[in-house]
Formats: C-alpha cells, structure tokens, sequence
C-alpha cells in the first residue's frame, strides 16, 4: 500500500463529478469526456471519503458500515485509491 | 464578443404577428407561422414569458455574419467529402447548423435566439429541421436533456417510447394517439426535472408517418388524428393535438426489434449510462455543463423511473403492439 495515501488528504478534482445510479457510481470527468463506472460498494467508499478527506477516518465509517475487519476495508480502500489516482479521479491534497 | 442576433441579420417579413408557443421546455416568439408547434393561449402579459427569439433571416446576412475564424466542425452526417448535415460551433456565436435542402440556422450561444435561412420550399418542409434538429439545440443549451424518442400522455403520465431508427417509435406513438391518448412530444423528447421529478416537456406537433403505416390505416383515419399537411421522403405529416403541460415520465419504453425468443417485456434492474446516452440527441453540443445535466438527468432517470426493454415481436402489428404497452403500462400503476 502507497504510504501517503494513507496519511492524505483526499478529494474529487473538481472537474470529475459522480452521480449515483441504480447499480453504479458513474463518474464523469470532464477534462477528457471520459465516463467511468464503480460497483456499488467503490460507489459508497469513493462517497464516504469525498465527504471526510482523510483515509482513515474513511476506513473507520465504512468498516462500521460494511461490518468488514478494518485491515479488509484499509486494503479495499487503498486499492479504489490506487486506481482512482491513476486516471486522475481523485487527487491527493495539501491539507492546508 | 461575437453575439449575432436581431440587430445583425436582415430579417425577412419583421413586421408579422408573432407566433407564440410553448415547446421542448422553451417559450417560443416566431415571426412565422408554426402549425407545428402549437400555439400559447393568449394572455394578459404573455409577451413577458418568452425567452426564446426565433426569426426568419436573409441566407447571405447569416452567411456574412457567421464568424468563420474561431469557428470548428462539431457535427457531421453523410459523407466527409460531401455531408449532407453540418454543424459549426463559434463559442461566442454559436452554432450554426446546415442541412443541404433545408437551409441554415444558427442557434446563439445562450440558446435564446435562432435565425432560420430556408430556401423557398413549403413550410412543413423546412421546418421539419426546425423542429427535428434546431429546436432541440437550443432545449439542450438552455438545460434539457434531448432524447430521440416519441411520447404520449395516458391520465396524468407520460409514457416515452425510445430506441434506433426504424425501431417503431413513431408508429407506437401514432396507435396510441389512435387510442384516445394525447400526443407529448414526436422523435425528440426535452426532459427536465424541475421539483426533482423527471418531466417531459411538449414538443413538435407533427407526426411523420411512414406510407406504409398510413396505407395500414382505414381510409380517414389519419384525418381524424389531424391535419395531413405534407409528404415527403416516404413519410406523411400529420399535424395532432398536443398536450400543452410538462408530464411527469412514468415509464420508458426502449424499443428493439426481435425474432421472439424472449420475453417481450423485461424491466432492466441496473439501468446505467448506456443505456440512456445512447437515445441522446444533438451531440454535436458538447459542454461541460450539459455533461454534468446529462447525467444529473440519467441518474434520476435510472433511479426513479422504470426502464422497460420492449422487443417488438415479428408479425405484430403497431396496433397489436399498443394495446399491448398499454396494457403492460397499466399494470405497473
């Protein structure tokens, strides 16, 4: 696991909007055009840290919520940032 | 700035009585006669709701107005050496649409002004780009979302039936008028959710009928729907009532033609993107903001609306077919 996802801030770039579906997360980013899907779970999990920025407190709400050990949850987790970071929809943050 | 409006073109016959109407979510003044787009009631201060200027032009004022130099090729169809529709974008002009034997029309920027240059041909005939094609331009620029679709409103819903050309939309549409519901909107559907509910706003008034649908009817039949005012192109124009009222969609109907193999009637449990950009209109509008509505508008779409995959069963009549959605329609409540 990438250390400083674990220790950043992190957001949805403001050009890349979601929206929920029946059955997924669709993810626009508008720089390219390009439409990206996630499960529903990556759905709730991109949602949750969009709304708390930081990984761990991320990790703590959606383990409450999924009823997964935390080491399951931080590894998930980790791994939808991974990729997220990747096609540039989601961007780590200065915190100040 | 480059805004081409009113002041910059030279108007044909500025001094008519304007047409008011309320369609694809727009209120209409045009300084011609649109018998397909149904006329606004007369009211005390009407003139305060329109917000959308649509005025006849001479083609060479548009032509030497439009501002070639920052302007780029957003939308072709036919052939690239010799196509048969064109659109330019300018981002201060707007757009400005050419379909060889229907003319040019720009449509500002904002979407509150269009300029039509027809060449001389009857008015059923250019306007069918009018409404087919600019109108829905401007709906798109002004925040609806435009769907190739037909719509028809039984009680207090609309149904709205969608899919490829050629698919049936217009013949189901056309049964179902027959049967006593009121047209919505003919092949291009404006969506809107305003209160959060997704509505479908009254389009064009005229029905296109395939000669072979209208020679399936009993003589009269088309005349007691409405105004047969033109044929063209393998198609009869039938001018119906329209319903004056955004509907809220209570269903979706996607239109497939199948060899009956499967079940007719089959609700899609995880509707997604596809499946309601692929019915998507004027895509040559290519904004940020209409990208963030477009899927503002299909997410709700998806969440609160059934999606019905209706495969047209082979041999079936449109009649057969309309009795059966609208029975199926029913049933769902």
């Amino acid at each position: 696991m990438e250390p400083r996802i674990t220790t950043a801030h992190l957001a949805v770039p403001e050009h890349v909007v979601y929206r929920d579906f029946a059955s997924e997360t669709v993810l626009l980013n508008i720089k390219t055009g390009q439409y990206h899907g996630l499960n529903p779970v990556a759905g709730r999990m991109l949602e949750t840290l969009d709304r708390v920025s930081q990984f761990e407190a991320a990790v703590a709400l959606l383990t409450s919520e999924f009823e997964e050990s935390a080491d399951r949850i931080s590894s998930d987790l980790a791994e939808l940032c991974e990729r997220l970071l990747e096609r540039g929809l989601l961007e780590i943050r200065d915190p100040s | 700035m480059i805004a081409i409006g009113p002041s910059v073109l030279r108007l044909r016959a500025p001094e008519v009585r304007r047409w008011n109407s309320r369609s694809f979510g727009l209120e209409l003044s045009l300084g011609f006669d649109a018998p397909g787009l149904p006329r606004a009631p007369a009211a005390i201060g009407v003139g305060a709701l329109v917000d959308t200027t649509v005025d006849l032009v001479y083609a060479d004022s548009l032509r030497a107005a439009w501002p070639r130099a920052g302007s780029r090729r957003t939308g072709l169809m036919g052939p690239a050496e010799r196509p048969v529709m064109t659109v330019d974008e300018h981002p201060e002009a707007g757009y400005l649409i050419h379909l060889r034997p229907y003319g040019r029309y720009l449509v500002s920027s904002d979407g509150r002004f269009i300029a039509c240059a027809p060449p001389s041909v009857a008015w059923w005939y250019w306007q069918r780009l009018l409404i087919g094609q600019v109108l829905p331009a401007a709906a798109a620029l002004r925040g609806y979302e435009v769907l190739h679709a037909s719509a028809v409103r039984i009680g207090d819903r609309a149904l709205a039936f969608a899919g490829a050309p050629g698919a049936g939309k217009s013949s189901l549409a056309l049964r179902f008028l027959q049967r006593g519901a009121t047209l919505v909107a003919e092949d291009v559907v404006a969506v809107g959710d305003p209160l959060g509910r997704l509505t479908v706003e009254p389009g064009a008034a005229m029905v296109n009928v395939t000669d072979d649908e209208a020679s399936l009817s009993e003589a009269g039949d088309l005349a007691k729907l409405g105004q047969v005012v033109g044929r063209s192109h393998g198609k009869v124009h039938v001018i119906v009532p329209r319903e004056e009222r955004a509907t809220p969609l209570a269903v979706m109907y996607l239109l497939e033609r199948d060899d009956g193999a499967l079940p007719m009637f089959e609700e899609l449990s995880g509707v997604g993107v596809a499946h309601v950009f692929r019915n998507s209109f004027v895509s040559y509008i290519y904004r940020a903001e209409r990208m963030i509505r477009q899927l503002d508008l299909a997410s709700l779409l998806a969440r609160t609306v059934p999606v019905i995959r209706l495969r047209v069963q082979p041999g079936w009549s449109a009649a057969r077919l309309a009795e059966a959605v609208e029975a199926h329609a029913e049933a769902m409540g």
